[in-house]
């Protein structure tokens, strides 16, 4: 079959049962609120989660992490424009239109148009992951260790040189994910390698523990000191202030359009996940809009274009990760890390070996997306109160999370242990302005470009041309050489249209 | 200090003595009156942790007291060994793990904080699982005759491994038939599997658990089984030695173990229990359905083969070229 639409019929049937349906809910459910709080971000949502899922089936596990992925997206608007909280990074530029419309009564107007085009832009990507899949699983047999291991260079390379803020930060933590990476038995050799004779170290250092020590304890350490009271004041609206006018809606049908058409751009290059896609989005609206002036000052523009890309951008990231097993943003490494514990091997071949997992994630993105629409509309109220959550009851809460989903993956304390120093570790970076997401990306990706690189050469008697010799690989070289290449030249001619850093370290 | 106090202190310390002395044997008496532990190496869904918890659940049955899988995997099965050496020798925490770690991690490892032999007893021994030789459904071999032959002419020949087992199966073979190959190590199976059905690899000696539906659908093809005898699951199949190779035997087996110094009335009852498992019909099914074979040894055999097999790893372990760590 050309397109996966046969697929897609069995994936809705696996995305139909019903404890499928309740993981679906509880992700999405679970994805709104964090998407709302401040302080709680995807990444350390799904890895108190991640410990919840390892007695479940992969299938349910993997929806219902994706459902907190993309379900945070629809949370972090309303942040965005009721409170002007930039809770969630690519919700940041939100703000700049979303909170002065609030000002002007017209919130509810910019939530309906958010609604509109994070539908649409969902919708776009997921069909478009419906189109790709069925040529990726065409080929993906033809995927040996050479091309596996030219695929991952090409996703450390992105990762690190287009990660936010210092491109030399960027690549330091990247290495740091390498050598962590390194750590345990050598496959090959059985040869230990910077274990210090710990046993426990023998396997390497648990993905669990060095996730959430990143993502959950290092962000709870720097929430704690940033929670400023939060004012509510423009939050109060009812469902019938979120119908658009018609003058609003002709306004933002073609940003929403554009907006997609951007997110889903940037989905397909690696390391360029939804934050950048929405920054991109609202400079390329206000660079062609005849009224520039109006951005920042209540442009619905600027609120339709940023949301859709960030949807539709969400959406499309899952493509390369669940394709090609290369994540677009740390919340992907962490998701491709969930498949590994759940002992499913992320790559090309997932489409064909794992077809269940893949077409009902795709089935279950419909289901998520509808579920959302309806949960938004009425309860927006109930998430503004969920604000008033006090931190001193919500953290420690989190933190006991973290620790007993850390025992839990191998019943062993040492874990707890390592997710601490991690803990700390992440967040000395964090108040040194290193990002932490690279290390993940490192982590997840160097072990299998070394592993693959070292088998392809056995294959190979040794001979380092077949990584040229082989056309698939051949050609992920070259692009490997091409995103080298443009950043360089990019670097060199000086920073023109950057996006302002300020406002990407704002989570 | 009066005198009174005196003799009240002396009662007490007696009666301490006394309660030290009779506990030992009252709770060999009423063993088990609390939670049995099972720790093994391997994850919660493996198949090994299937493996295990079949047999948990009847011995729950038998000893009316809950029997309690504790996964510990990593370090090639070694935590699990160490928290079960370091254990209380009082039969609540036991061990099920595979001969490959009792006799191969003894060679493979230079510091481990436990001795494999002298720290924990044989209580039974009740699966063996069946390796099977696999090679590309495509490939023109059709027995182990026609592979050492293609072998003997080939030069750089691939092998490939997902475990040590493996491995070492892999080097046995090697040696008694007298061809060279490079191994190619494999973390995952399933790239392991592309890499045997695209023919990349000439060969690979995989696990029966789950090789053995890959051969029945036809996705692999089978030369021969690693164990003595056929296994049920793959009845067609010859054995090594049937197939040519003569003293091949090379058969991953499953035993349950104490910590040193466990009170042999408590092993004599838990070996009991386990004998009277492997027997069922409803085993035999179980195993068959797995890849797996019935062996009902005793605790004494078990020490026996165990302890007989330790010079074959060690040559194995050598022959490999493995530098133990």
């Amino acid at each position: 079959m050309d397109t996966g639409f046969g697929d897609l019929i069995h994936g809705f049937g696996v995305a139909l049962q019903w404890q499928n349906l309740v993981y679906c809910l509880i992700g999405v459910l679970a994805g709104n609120l964090v998407g709302v709080l401040p302080g709680m971000g995807v990444l350390s949502a799904i890895s108190i989660l991640l410990p919840l899922t390892y007695g479940m089936p992969p299938v349910g596990a993997v929806l219902m992490l994706a459902g907190l992925a993309y379900g945070a997206q629809y949370g972090g608007a309303i942040c965005s424009i009721l409170l002007n909280l930039p809770c969630h990074p690519p919700h940041a530029v939100t703000c700049l239109d979303g909170f002065p419309l609030t000002k002007q009564g017209k919130g509810g107007t910019a939530l309906g148009i958010t609604m509109m085009g994070a539908v649409f832009g969902a919708a776009f990507g997921i069909i478009q992951m419906i189109f790709t899949a069925p040529y990726i699983a065409r080929i993906a047999f033809s995927f040996g260790s050479a091309e596996i291991c030219s695929l991952m260079l090409l996703g450390l390379l992105a990762g690190s040189t287009l990660a936010k803020g210092s491109p030399l930060k960027g690549v330091a933590m990247t290495i740091l994910g390498l050598l962590l990476g390194l750590v345990g038995q050598d496959a090959n050799t059985g040869v230990e390698r910077f274990t210090f004779g710990i046993i426990d170290l023998d396997d390497g250092v648990e993905l669990v523990a060095l996730s959430l020590g990143l993502f959950g304890i290092a962000e709870f350490l720097r929430g704690v000191n940033n929670t400023a009271p939060i004012d509510t004041a423009y939050a109060k609206l009812g469902v019938s202030d979120m119908r658009p006018s018609r003058a609003d809606m002709k306004r933002a049908a073609f940003p929403i359009l554009r907006g997609t058409l951007i997110g889903s751009l940037c989905s397909m290059i690696p390391g360029t996940g939804p934050t950048i896609a929405s920054f991109v989005a609202y400079a390329a609206e206000k660079k062609i809009s005849k009224t520039p002036e109006r951005f920042g000052h209540g442009a619905i523009e600027g609120v339709a274009a940023p949301e859709s890309s960030t949807h539709s951008s969400v959406q499309g990231d899952f493509i390369p990760t669940m394709s090609l097993g290369i994540p677009g943003d740390a919340v992907m490494a962490l998701l491709l890390g969930a498949l590994i514990i759940h002992g499913v091997q992320p790559g090309p071949r997932l489409i064909i070996e794992h077809a269940d997992i893949f077409w009902g994630l795709i089935a279950s993105f419909w289901i998520g997306n509808l579920m959302l629409i309806f949960l938004n509309v009425p309860m927006i109220g109930i998430w503004v109160k969920m604000l008033m959550v006090p931190y001193r009851f919500l953290f420690p809460s989190a933190l006991f999370f973290i620790c007993i989903g850390v025992f839990a993956a191998k019943n062993t304390l040492f874990d707890v242990g390592t997710t601490l120093f991690f803990g700390l570790f992440g967040y000395l970076l964090l108040l040194l302005r290193f990002e932490p997401a690279p290390i993940l990306l490192g982590f997840v990706l160097g072990p299998r470009f070394e592993e693959n690189f070292r088998r392809a050469l056995v294959i190979a008697h040794g001979d380092l041309n077949t990584f040229v010799e082989r056309p698939i690989s051949a050609v992920f070289l070259a692009l490997c050489l091409l995103l080298v290449g443009t950043q360089v030249w990019v670097r060199l001619r000086g920073p023109k249209t950057r996006i302002p850093t300020t406002l990407l370290e704002t989570e | 200090m009066n005198c009174w106090q005196r003799g009240a202190r002396k009662i007490l310390l007696g009666l301490i003595a006394l309660v030290a002395l009779v506990a030992p044997a009252a709770a060999q008496d009423n063993y088990p009156n609390q939670p049995i532990h099972v720790v093994i190496g391997f994850a919660a869904g493996s198949g090994a942790d299937i493996l295990t918890r079949y047999f948990t659940d009847k011995l729950q049955s038998l000893a009316k007291q809950p029997v309690i899988v504790d996964n510990k995997p990593g370090a090639t099965g070694n935590i699990a060994l160490r928290a079960v050496a370091e254990a209380k020798p009082d039969g609540y925490t036991l061990l099920f793990s595979a001969n490959s770690n009792m006799a191969g991690s003894r060679y493979l490892f230079k510091d481990l904080p436990f001795d494999t032999i002298k720290d924990f007893t044989p209580i039974a021994s009740f699966a063996q699982i069946a390796f099977v030789m696999v090679v590309s459904p495509k490939s023109p071999l059709n027995s182990i005759a026609d592979l050492t032959a293609y072998l003997k002419k080939k030069q750089g020949a691939l092998s490939g491994y997902t475990n040590q087992t493996g491995q070492l199966s892999t080097e046995y073979y090697k040696q008694l038939a007298g061809v060279t190959t490079t191994p190619v190590a494999y973390k995952a199976t399933p790239d392991a599997m592309r890499d045997i059905i695209e023919g990349q690899l000439d060969f690979m000696i995989i696990d029966g658990t789950f090789g053995a539906a890959q051969v029945r659908q036809g996705q692999l093809k089978a030369l021969a089984v690693t164990t003595a005898q056929r296994s049920p699951s793959l009845p067609d199949v010859p054995t090594m030695q049937e197939a040519g190779i003569a003293n091949f035997e090379f058969s991953p087996w499953w035993a349950a173990y104490a910590p040193k110094g466990t009170p042999q009335p408590i092993l004599d009852k838990l070996q009991n229990w386990i004998l009277q498992v492997t027997p069922l019909p409803e085993t035999a099914q179980f195993l068959k359905d797995n890849g797996a074979i019935p062996q009902n040894d005793t605790g004494p055999q078990a020490d026996a083969r165990l302890k007989a097999e330790l010079p074959k790893w060690e040559s194995l372990v050598k022959a490999a070229g493995i530098e133990p760590q």
